[in-house]
């Protein structure tokens, strides 16, 4: 897998392109900025590009940005961005501009397990990511009327998967169930919360994290 | 109080001395002319001729000498002495003609008489409240009395009527001849004829084209003597033009009557210009005193500048009051200004035991209505008073509001600095931390050493948390999604986060300033971990922009609201200018969106 790294701290710049090679990958650019991410993913072409939310020079959304930029004009190359911040509000915002090939993770969790190469694959594969700590979050948050209450507890884990962005076969394998025991799950809570049930896999993810934060 | 400028009594003499002059030439101008007498046959003086002309002969000289006196009464100076003395050059002719005169009182009316324009030319080139003070007016004003005293003091030593072939007022008796001298009598008899008609031109033009140029206040009291001075001036010119081309002087003559008529109706115009500049002068220190009656009934404080400008019709007054302090001066709302006189105006100290308590700005032709000042400054003493008091406490409320907001800012400004350190430091340290045990990890499984791959392996599970932890708590310090997306996103993931149901029913999606939104965010903050302590089980929030303010309402159904652990929220709110207040179950913010 070929891949471009984009943080401007040099020591996580450098320790995430250590950890993907030595797991075997090919880290064809690394870079600081944005703009030099833009000029090397244009070269290279990567099936990924790994991007630091916050770079020079106003260190708020130039992560975001550029990922956007990024799937608009290469829609082949998958975008994966990590971010030191707990908020929704940015996942939601990279999920709902692009939906495929997308994901929002936090950094405090990539050296830990086999977390960044998972999502990297997944990415490279078509699939959303999005970091569990921020779904559980939503999960945990608290309701007057709970409407996860009408939900039994394969449903929740179902539902959760989901907003994760795993995809149905994922889900299923994840859950260890046939793939069609996931199908009608998924039909069920989505009958169940009210939702309308989008056939395209990406969007359900945003529904799902929608329904979740409001 | 007295203003700095204050006019010292007069003595009696300089006070009465004008006017008894006045009443001397009037009585000398009456004494010219024969009253009783039918109308002449062969006339010797304009008033001589025929009644009506006696009439307006009359009524120009005695009304120039009433009004100068009148007006030396009522605003004692230069104008006024002009005034009277250029009624006495205008009467001097009749002396002249008065057979029955002593020759020496003829010959010093000969004198007298050639003066009349320059005190006309002085009289309008320097009455108040006009930019004709430059040096072109000096030097027309100079030219003016050179010339009349050259014509005066060499046709008195030079002229002997007798030999003047045009004479006609009289042909004898100037006692002051030394040489008779037929060639330098006329060649002066035609520079004061000349220089009257060359002299008046520009000197018309000038006065006509000041007006233009003063502020709206001075020209009220301005226009009226400026322009009947210039006719006066230009009657005077066509007198001696009339004079170069028919120089045989016949006061039955239609054609010199009517000028005559012409030249006595310009200077009762100019009389009664200054009879009525004289009386608006009283008006105003009326007005002055009324207002000066209504400050000491009824001083409402922010009101005087008003007051002022409507009392002196002045709409471009302003006063300024000075504060010991800060050492500043500021308007009567407490803002800092700074009392420069603009075009036109001059600047009044008002002083109190050899301290300055306030400046008026004025219209400079309000200065010259000098008492204005000392009423003025006696009068409103205890509105001057009253506004500065008031304005000296909202400056300081202003100052102090203004020193709230800067230490908030400071604050929020150092807790978002603390936020990006831990970000830019602390985070990215132990995130390289977190990796390079990762890599020591998978080096370890690959060597073989798998008790050294449980040791890196629970290294990294702590890094982890402590990187968790480390994000929970600059999350606290400062949210840095309020400064990057805005306060919606903020609350709503404050909201995800509460430990108790929080709806976040409406978020502006206008941004206000860091600061504003900040303290709303704030107010959210506390205000759900206030519900939590009184047993809320719910809190609502709508975070509305309405016209200028950012209003924050915090709805729940908890207990009562203790006020007091709501005191830092309001004075947080308060010092960027807005409000809290809270009505049963809603805490409601008011903050200025900055």
């Amino acid at each position: 897998m070929r891949v471009v790294v984009a943080d401007d701290a040099v020591l996580i710049r450098e320790g995430i392109t250590s950890l993907l090679r030595s797991s075997g990958a090919d880290v064809v650019a690394q870079v600081g900025d944005a703009d030099q991410l833009l000029h090397e993913v244009r070269r290279h072409v990567p099936d990924v590009a790994v991007v630091d939310i916050k770079m020079p020079p106003t260190h708020t959304d130039e992560g975001l940005v550029a990922a956007q930029r990024i799937r608009e004009e290469l829609p082949e190359v998958g975008v994966l961005v990590l971010s030191q911040y707990l908020e929704p509000a940015y996942a939601m915002r990279l999920v709902s501009d692009h939906p495929e090939k997308v994901g929002y993770l936090l950094k405090e969790r990539i050296f830990s397990g086999e977390v960044l190469l998972d999502a990297l694959r997944r990415v490279d594969e078509g699939e959303t990511v999005v970091d569990p700590t921020i779904v559980s979050m939503l999960f945990g948050r608290r309701r007057r009327l709970d409407p996860l209450a009408v939900l039994s507890g394969r449903e929740r884990e179902t539902l959760a998967l989901v907003a994760e962005g795993l995809s149905n076969k994922a889900i299923a394998a994840r859950l260890v169930v046939a793939e069609r025991t996931v199908e009608a799950h998924v039909t069920q809570v989505f009958a169940k919360l009210r939702l309308p049930e989008s056939p395209d896999a990406h969007r359900r993810v945003l529904a799902v994290l929608t329904f979740l934060r409001g | 109080m007295t203003a700095a400028t204050s006019t010292p009594g007069r003595p009696a003499l300089q006070r009465w001395g004008v006017p008894a002059l006045a009443i001397a030439c009037a009585a000398g101008a009456l004494a010219a002319v024969d009253l009783t007498g039918a109308p002449a046959v062969a006339p010797t003086s304009y008033a001589a001729a025929s009644t009506p002309l006696l009439v307006l002969a009359l009524t120009a000289g005695l009304g120039l000498i009433l009004a100068g006196a009148v007006l030396w009464l009522v605003r004692p100076g230069l104008p006024a002495v002009l005034a009277v003395g250029a009624g006495c050059a205008w009467s001097a002719d009749d002396w002249v003609g008065r057979a029955s005169a002593p020759d020496l009182v003829r010959s010093l009316a000969m004198m007298a008489s050639p003066f009349l324009l320059a005190l006309l030319v002085h009289l309008v080139l320097r009455w108040p409240g006009g930019r004709t003070g430059g040096p072109w007016a000096r030097t027309a004003i100079g030219l003016a009395y050179a010339i009349a005293t050259l014509v005066a003091v060499g046709q008195a030593l030079l002229r002997d009527p007798l030999f003047d072939r045009y004479c006609w007022r009289t042909c004898g008796g100037n006692v002051f001849l030394a040489r008779a001298d037929v060639e330098a009598a006329q060649a002066l008899h035609a520079l004061r004829l000349w220089s009257w008609v060359l002299l008046a031109v520009p000197v018309v033009a000038g006065c006509l084209w000041s007006l233009r140029r003063v502020s709206r206040p001075a020209r009220a009291t301005r226009a009226g003597v400026v322009i009947s001075g210039a006719m006066a001036i230009a009657a005077e010119a066509s007198y001696a033009g009339l004079l170069l081309l028919v120089p045989q002087e016949v006061p039955t003559r239609g054609l010199f009557a009517a000028v005559f008529a012409l030249r006595a109706a310009a200077l009762t115009l100019l009389a009664a210009g200054l009879a009525w500049a004289a009386l608006r002068t009283v008006r105003t220190r009326w007005s002055v005193r009324r207002l000066a009656q209504q400050l000491l009934e009824a001083p409402a404080p922010g009101t005087l500048r008003d007051v002022l400008s409507r009392s002196v019709g002045d709409d471009r007054i302003e006063v300024a009051y000075w504060l010991d302090g800060p050492q500043r001066y500021v308007d009567a709302e407490g803002h800092p200004t700074d009392p420069r006189p603009g075009a036109h105006q001059s600047v009044t100290a008002l002083v109190r035991h050899g301290g300055q308590v306030a400046v008026v700005v004025h219209d400079r032709s309000l200065a010259q209505t000098h008492d204005l000042q000392r009423e003025l400054g006696a009068a409103a003493r205890l509105a001057v008073d009253n506004e500065r008091l008031r304005a000296e406490g909202l400056f300081r409320l202003t100052d102090l509001r203004a020193s709230q907001a800067r230490v908030v800012a400071r604050a929020d400004a150092t807790r978002r600095h603390l936020e990006r350190d831990l970000h830019d430091g602390a985070q990215q340290r132990l995130l390289a931390v977190s990796s390079e045990l990762r890599l020591a990890l998978l080096d370890a499984r690959r060597t073989g050493s798998p008790d050294l791959a449980a040791l890196l392996e629970q290294a990294g599970g702590q890094a982890a948390d402590a990187l968790t932890e480390l994000r929970e708590l600059a999350h606290g310090i400062f949210p840095a999604i309020l400064t990057d997306a805005g306060l919606g996103p903020a609350l709503s993931t404050l909201a995800v986060g509460a430990p108790l149901p929080v709806d976040v029913l409406s978020v502006t999606a206008g941004r206000c300033g860091p600061a504003a939104e900040s303290a709303a965010y704030l107010v959210v903050v506390d205000g759900i971990a206030d519900a939590v302590r009184r047993s809320a089980t719910y809190v609502s929030v709508h975070v509305e922009l309405e016209a200028s303010d950012l209003v924050v309402q915090l709805e729940d159904d908890g207990g009562d609201r203790d006020a007091g652990r709501l005191v830092h929220l309001e004075d947080r709110v308060a010092a960027l200018g807005g409000r809290l207040s809270t009505q049963g179950p809603v805490l409601r913010a008011e903050i200025p969106c900055g």
